[in-house]
């Protein structure tokens, strides 16, 4: 009796209830339309946002990529040659904005909302594991672009650089960063995208040397390499279909026949002498893979297609770091990079070959002397 | 030799064999159709009389001597009959399987092509792939393994089917009485290209095989053409020795089918194209559009020239 009661009770007062509340969110919304359509809203970026506003966007910023970087595990951040190319990569495409030990924050883009952190003298607490989820995906409506390339192996250096940034001086960066340009006082200001092939040779010598091997060991060595080789790989970063998000922020901008030329210039370099032998065992078990294969596993012999008898398109790898040539290894291994016509030859290859298979060729190759291409016996 | 016009166009089925081994097959095959025929026309006519039959023949159907002889008796008999004499039949066939066989040719199935091992008349080891040649008349043992998954070995016009198995070597005793071309197929399922996994067996006059066999060590004559000359080379450039062996060359791969007669067979590919120029050109730069899945990869950084002298060279090689 009482439970009838009470529910005919609640019947009553159900309908003002809902009422009410339709009301209340169809006023919200047209209200919430009127404050877009009016235009009453100041986007500006010189205004800021509202301290509240900027409270609430920055826990949602940190909360997002703590939990998305939850998943993800870091790879060794120490292995040798991860700073100097995450810094290398950092004076060409990030010092623009967030500024650099030598050069502090741009002026013109602190003006950005938010504006770009001086990542350099600021130390924000990211984890290596955030810090990859950042760089690899960008934030959306602070203008941090994500990553230029499905590639995710080459985002590690750029963190491992990151993490050391906050307690490096002027002098180290200008070091890891310019490479053997760092004693040259027109060593370029940080903004080489755009630049034409001059220019261009500067940027890329930052990375592959010049008068001296590459300064970071997972930077290939380009002298020497036929010019048609190297002009494929350029077309092929700049088109995108070879995948590298630190190639494709090098060669943007370039056009056809700044490639040309650079193709040109590495294809007249004399091509480096080969690293001393550091594992003996390892090398010779590469030596047996680069001569004989494996046919059991299907392994053909490295030097059936490497050879000095080699198509123009397909590199020579003597002398190449052996850090280098496992890592391009790797990143075949785990499934990337398999578009370009030259790596559907070899990425099905480089997937039958296990870790040791990899670090073994590598180790033959980074200390076999060079081989120049020659013509077919 | 193997381009003769009365072999082109390739055997293929189960009722018309071509050897003794698909004869019994063939036979067991029209014993069993033609006989359960007549008996399912039987027990039809049967059923018609019982259901409208005159009445006194539907009463001497119903007696127990029709269930006794009709319902017990002849089928025991037959199906007895039946089993004795596949049984006879087969213990036919292993009976002559035991006698050493004419010819012992390994073929290992691997995904998706047929590796096959030949000696010569001096015991030389030879390798060939996805084209069985044998001689007329001969029995001739398939020494049957795989190198990756089972396969299945089925030429229907010479009876054989039989499983290759890792592992383990199974054989196979095949003849063929008259030469042709006999096609066979891979009938267990191997994976992504298992319906590309062909081949061809081709049966040649007696003195027709001793020539082939005694060619495979012959010297290799120089290429004749300029186009061949710079296709052999593409052949170097682009790597293919790593993987193909061409007898007298430095390719000595061992990862893919050899090479050295590629010119010589019918077929492309695992009997999966035929073997002419453009062909030849399309499956080493488009080879996964032909074959997906299969190890060998598609070349096509080359250019149309080079896949043309590369054609060319291929089709040379005999």
């Amino acid at each position: 009796m009482r439970r009838a009661r009470a529910i005919a009770a609640l019947r009553a007062c159900a309908r003002p209830i809902l009422l009410t509340l339709a009301g209340l969110a169809l006023a919200l919304g047209l209200g919430g339309a009127a404050a877009v359509w009016s235009g009453l809203i100041d986007i500006g970026a010189r205004r800021g946002h509202f301290p509240f506003v900027e409270t609430i966007l920055e826990i949602a910023m940190r909360q997002s990529a703590r939990r998305h970087a939850s998943q993800i595990a870091a790879p060794d951040l120490t292995r040798p040659g991860m700073i100097e190319l995450g810094a290398a990569h950092f004076h060409g495409a990030c010092g623009l904005c967030h500024g650099t030990p030598e050069s502090g924050p741009n002026p013109v883009m602190v003006g950005m909302l938010p504006a770009p952190p001086d990542l350099a003298r600021r130390d924000l607490g990211w984890s290596a594991e955030e810090l990859f989820w950042i760089v690899r995906n960008g934030i959306k409506y602070t203008g941090m672009p994500g990553w230029p390339s499905a590639r995710e192996d080459d985002v590690w250096p750029v963190v491992a650089f990151l993490r050391a940034l906050p307690k490096m001086d002027a002098a180290r960066y200008r070091r890891l960063a310019l490479g053997e340009l760092a004693g040259d006082p027109r060593a370029p200001a940080p903004a080489p995208a755009g630049d034409r092939a001059p220019d261009a040779m500067d940027s890329c010598a930052r990375c592959h040397g010049e008068t001296a091997p590459p300064q970071s060991a997972l930077t290939p060595r380009l002298h020497g390499q036929s010019e048609a080789m190297l002009l494929e790989a350029l077309r092929g970063y700049s088109s995108g279909a070879r995948e590298s998000g630190i190639m494709r922020a090098a060669v943007a901008g370039m056009n056809d026949a700044d490639l040309r030329a650079l193709a040109r210039h590495y294809a007249r370099g004399a091509p480096r002498a080969a690293h001393p032998q550091i594992d003996a065992a390892a090398a010779e078990r590469g030596r047996r893979l680069a001569h004989e294969g494996d046919p059991a596993r299907r392994i053909p012999a490295c030097l059936g297609c490497h050879g000095p008898a080699r198509h123009a398109l397909i590199p020579g790898l003597e002398a190449q770091s052996a850090a280098y040539l496992e890592a391009r290894l790797a990143n075949w291994r785990a499934g990337g990079n398999d578009r370009t016509p030259t790596a559907r030859l070899m990425a099905p290859i480089a997937r039958r070959l296990d870790a040791q298979d990899a670090r073994a060729a590598a180790a033959y190759f980074a200390s076999a002397a060079p081989a120049p291409r020659g013509v077919a016996p | 030799m193997i381009d003769t016009p009365t072999m082109k166009a390739p055997i293929i089925g189960a009722l018309a064999p071509h050897g003794p081994e698909a004869a019994q097959v063939a036979t067991l095959t029209h014993v069993m159709t033609i006989g359960g025929a007549l008996i399912l026309l039987l027990v039809c006519a049967l059923t018609a009389v019982a259901l409208f039959g005159p009445s006194a023949w539907r009463t001497a159907l119903a007696t127990r001597a029709t269930v006794r002889w009709g319902g017990f008796v002849f089928p025991i008999v037959t199906l007895a009959g039946l089993l004795g004499w596949s049984l006879w039949l087969m213990r036919g066939s292993e009976r002559a399987a035991a006698a050493p066989a004419g010819l012992t040719i390994s073929v290992v199935g691997e995904q998706w092509w047929w590796r096959l091992g030949y000696r010569d008349a001096q015991g030389r080891p030879f390798a060939e792939a996805n084209e069985i040649v044998v001689p007329v008349g001969v029995d001739v043992d398939l020494l049957l393994e795989s190198a990756d998954v089972i396969h299945s070995v089925w030429l229907p016009s010479l009876g054989g089917k039989l499983d290759m198995i890792p592992g383990r070597a199974n054989r196979l005793r095949l003849r063929a009485d008259r030469p042709g071309v006999y096609r066979g197929q891979c009938a267990e399922y191997c994976g992504g290209s298992h319906a590309r996994m062909g081949f061809e067996l081709i049966a040649l006059a007696p003195d027709e095989f001793a020539a082939w066999r005694a060619a495979a060590h012959a010297p290799r004559p120089e290429r004749a053409s300029e186009t061949a000359r710079r296709g052999r080379d593409v052949f170097a450039a682009a790597g293919c020795g790593a993987c193909h062996t061409v007898r007298g060359t430095q390719a000595q791969g061992r990862v893919g089918p050899d090479l050295s007669r590629l010119g010589a067979r019918r077929m492309l590919a695992a009997a999966s194209l035929p073997n002419a120029h453009d062909a030849r050109a399309r499956f080493v730069q488009r080879s996964q559009d032909v074959k997906p899945q299969s190890l060998m990869p598609p070349f096509a950084f080359l250019d149309e020239t080079q896949l043309s002298d590369l054609a060319a060279y291929l089709g040379g090689l005999r």
